[in-house]
């Protein structure tokens, strides 16, 4: 924790509150990193240090309801975010701030602003009135226009220590175990981890995305292609969360199969013994296959490769275990 | 907060900060709130979309004071229903819920709190200027028109606004035509300021400012960023516009081959006429002027031309001096123009048929109008 109140990035802190001191806070900013990893957090914390005089600005800022605030993502979760939504927000952007010396605009998941949209911000990215302070947040530079990176200073975060994630949801009173395996899962992201001890359902749904595992391990031919119809009509967000689930697990399958394996260096520690008899029956090659395929699959799904055959080969390439 | 007022002086507040109530489709849902907050033995009203903001002051009965923000939609609809009687508005604190009692009505409205309501800066320190409300207004009416509605040039949505000495000038284009107007204030400022005010908010201090007689203040706030008109009993507070306006005196003709005096009502009648049959020619008109010969006066003939509605030609008398052009405009611009001249006789001043023309009100030398020609087609 640092004085922004934001759980690792210490060293973003550190290098916005050092400009912001110094008077050279730049205009532009974009901070990239992997979803829930406090980009927009971060955000809403520079703006809180702008904006935020007093308690009640503070407040208002903290609630996204700061009149100098001027907070864009998209209507729904994943859609575009679209040309109108931007043209308002240059519109605003061409006035004086109303209560503070500031206007911060904060553009989150800037990836998804249509290509007009990302054509229309340039020039106020490029020339933003003294005022202005814009932030935009994309998980990497690739998917944005070069002209937009070019124009932003950039800050890439990193995931935070699983340690830091750790002790932040032991302060919020998690227990101990429950605590270590958020953490682990998280790999660092703080916002999946807040997520998942606020709703059962986060840990819930990698507990059932498992047991299909395990059931699928024993399976044949026809239930690992019916699970695959199943799987290719859920929404893309869950088909890649399945397979990352998987593809830790097998990753802890590969630690286990090595010969210092130690049960802390496990991520999904509440699968223990289930991993060290999959660590037993296969060999290290094969479980070496396995992660190969999975993370090729990953690959293929992010180039919108059918679903429905990728996962079909995928599952073809699980080994079949006797039946316990 | 605890308070009685008449119904008539609520209704009549509510309708004054209306225009300022932003869309329902606001990010901030209290902007689609009204301000209801008890004021020095007053009760203010104030509605703000962050460009523009409307404080009013009405007379009322104070118990408790107090502050609170209810939507602005169901509070107006329901006061306009109310009897012309005296209306009783009490706050629950806890709930954050104004009950509204007037005659057998009993309603209560779910608000939000008042801290969350953006501040609104009100007239406190000494004014900047003063101006004289009907010079004020004519301004307003002869400049806003030529600003640009389109968004895509913000600084062209705003009108510059110069104070300097005791002299205020007000000036506005979209990039086809260019109004610019000055006159005197009250006493002469203590510095020279120019601002961007966003003509969207200086059509509301027209409409608001009524028929008041009084001088009204105009402040511009310590940090620059809004400018305010203070009125009776209501304040109107512009967001300005934080950029640079074009230099636009280099594009003002210095000279003029021809100067054209018409007789403005005559002139805007023709152009009327000529604009029905100029819609389907994109408001092309064409403008004939020819100066008189020794028996025959000077003429302008306003033509308008569409392949599929017909033609339209007006002829009028007109004092000529120089030669004889033929110039294409956009005849709506025409009429806006001739409509901002308030004097009984016109001038034209025209180089080129590709040069700006200059239109100005004859004995009134501090309007001054400038608009593009069109390109004619030939024949």
């Amino acid at each position: 924790m640092n004085d922004w109140d934001i759980i690792g990035h210490d060293w973003a802190v550190r290098r916005l509150r050092r400009a912001i001191e110094q008077g050279q806070l730049a205009q532009s900013h974009l901070f990239v990193g992997p979803p829930s990893i406090g980009k927009a957090t971060l955000a809403l914390a520079l703006a809180r240090a702008l904006l935020g005089h007093n308690d009640r600005a503070r407040a208002l800022v903290n609630q996204r309801r700061h009149p100098d605030l001027l907070w864009v993502e998209p209507a729904d979760a994943g859609e575009a975010l679209k040309v109108e939504q931007i043209r308002e927000l240059l519109h605003a952007l061409t006035l004086a701030p109303v209560e503070s010396r500031h206007r911060i605009a904060i553009v989150n998941d800037a990836h998804l602003i249509t290509e007009s949209g990302q054509n229309a911000i340039l020039k106020t990215l490029e020339e933003p009135n003294p005022s202005v302070v814009i932030v935009l947040t994309a998980p990497n530079t690739d998917t944005l226009l070069p002209t937009i990176v070019s124009r932003c200073q950039l800050l890439n975060l990193r995931p935070a220590p699983v340690r830091a994630v750790e002790e932040a949801l032991l302060a919020r009173g998690v227990a101990g175990e429950r605590a270590a395996l958020i953490a682990r899962l998280s790999r660092g992201r703080i916002g999946w981890a807040l997520r998942a001890i606020e709703d059962d359902a986060t840990l819930e749904a990698r507990a059932e995305r498992l047991r299909d595992l395990r059931d699928l391990l024993t399976a044949g031919r026809t239930q690992r292609f019916a699970y695959a119809e199943k799987l290719a009509r859920a929404e893309p967000s869950h088909v890649v969360q399945t397979l990352e689930d998987w593809l830790l697990l097998w990753r802890d399958v590969a630690r286990a199969t090595g010969r210092e394996a130690s049960p802390e260096a496990l991520v999904n520690a509440d699968q223990r013994d289930w991993i060290a008899q999959l660590a037993n029956a296969l060999s290290v090659a094969q479980v070496a296959a396995l992660l190969r395929a999975i993370s090729q699959t990953l690959q293929y799904l992010d180039r919108n490769v059918n679903p429905r055959l990728a996962l079909d080969v995928l599952l073809l390439k699980l080994p079949r275990l006797p039946a316990s | 907060m605890r308070l009685s007022c008449l119904q008539e002086n609520l209704a009549r507040g509510l309708s004054i900060v209306s225009r300022a109530v932003a869309p329902r489709t606001a990010t901030l849902p209290v902007l689609t709130h009204i301000l209801l907050a008890t004021d020095h033995g007053r009760l203010k009203i104030a509605a703000t979309n962050l460009e523009l903001g409307i404080s009013c002051w009405v007379g009322a009965k104070v118990e408790d004071e107090g502050a609170i923000t209810v939507p602005a939609r169901t509070f107006t609809d329901l006061v306009a229903l109310l009897p012309a009687d005296r209306v009783d508005l009490e706050l629950n604190i806890r709930t954050q819920t104004l009950r509204v009692r007037s005659g057998r009505t009993d309603a209560n409205i779910k608000g939000i709190d008042a801290q969350e309501f953006p501040i609104i800066p009100t007239f406190q320190d000494a004014a900047t200027a003063r101006i004289d409300p009907t010079v004020l207004k004519k301004m307003i009416t002869q400049v806003v028109f030529a600003a640009a509605t389109d968004e895509s040039r913000p600084t062209l949505t705003g009108v510059l606004t110069k104070l300097e000495g005791d002299t205020i000038t007000m000036a506005a284009t979209d990039g086809f035509r260019l109004s610019v107007r000055s006159d005197r204030l009250k006493e002469p400022v203590s510095e020279p300021r120019t601002i961007l005010i966003p003509a969207k908010a200086l059509v509301e201090v027209g409409r608001v400012m009524g028929d008041q007689e009084e001088p009204v203040a105009i402040g511009i706030t310590p940090s620059h960023g809004q400018v305010l008109f203070h009125m009776k009993d209501v304040d109107v507070v512009a967001q300005l516009i934080d950029q640079k306006f074009p230099d636009y005196e280099p594009i003002i003709p210095k000279r003029h081959d021809t100067r054209t005096i018409v007789n403005t009502a005559e002139m805007l009648k023709a152009c009327r006429q000529a604009s029905i049959f100029a819609r389907d020619s994109l408001d092309t008109v064409r403008v004939l002027v020819k100066p008189g010969e020794e028996l025959e006066p000077g003429k302008v003939t306003v033509v308008a031309r569409a392949d599929e509605t017909g033609d339209n030609q007006s002829e009028l008398e007109a004092t000529v001096v120089g030669n004889e052009i033929e110039i294409g405009f956009n005849v709506k611009y025409l009429i806006e123009a001739f409509s901002a001249v308030d004097t009984p006789q016109a001038a034209i001043e025209t180089t080129q048929p590709r040069s700006p023309a200059v239109i100005r009100a004859l004995g009134d030398d501090h309007f001054f109008h400038l608009v593009m020609p069109m390109h004619l087609p030939k024949g």
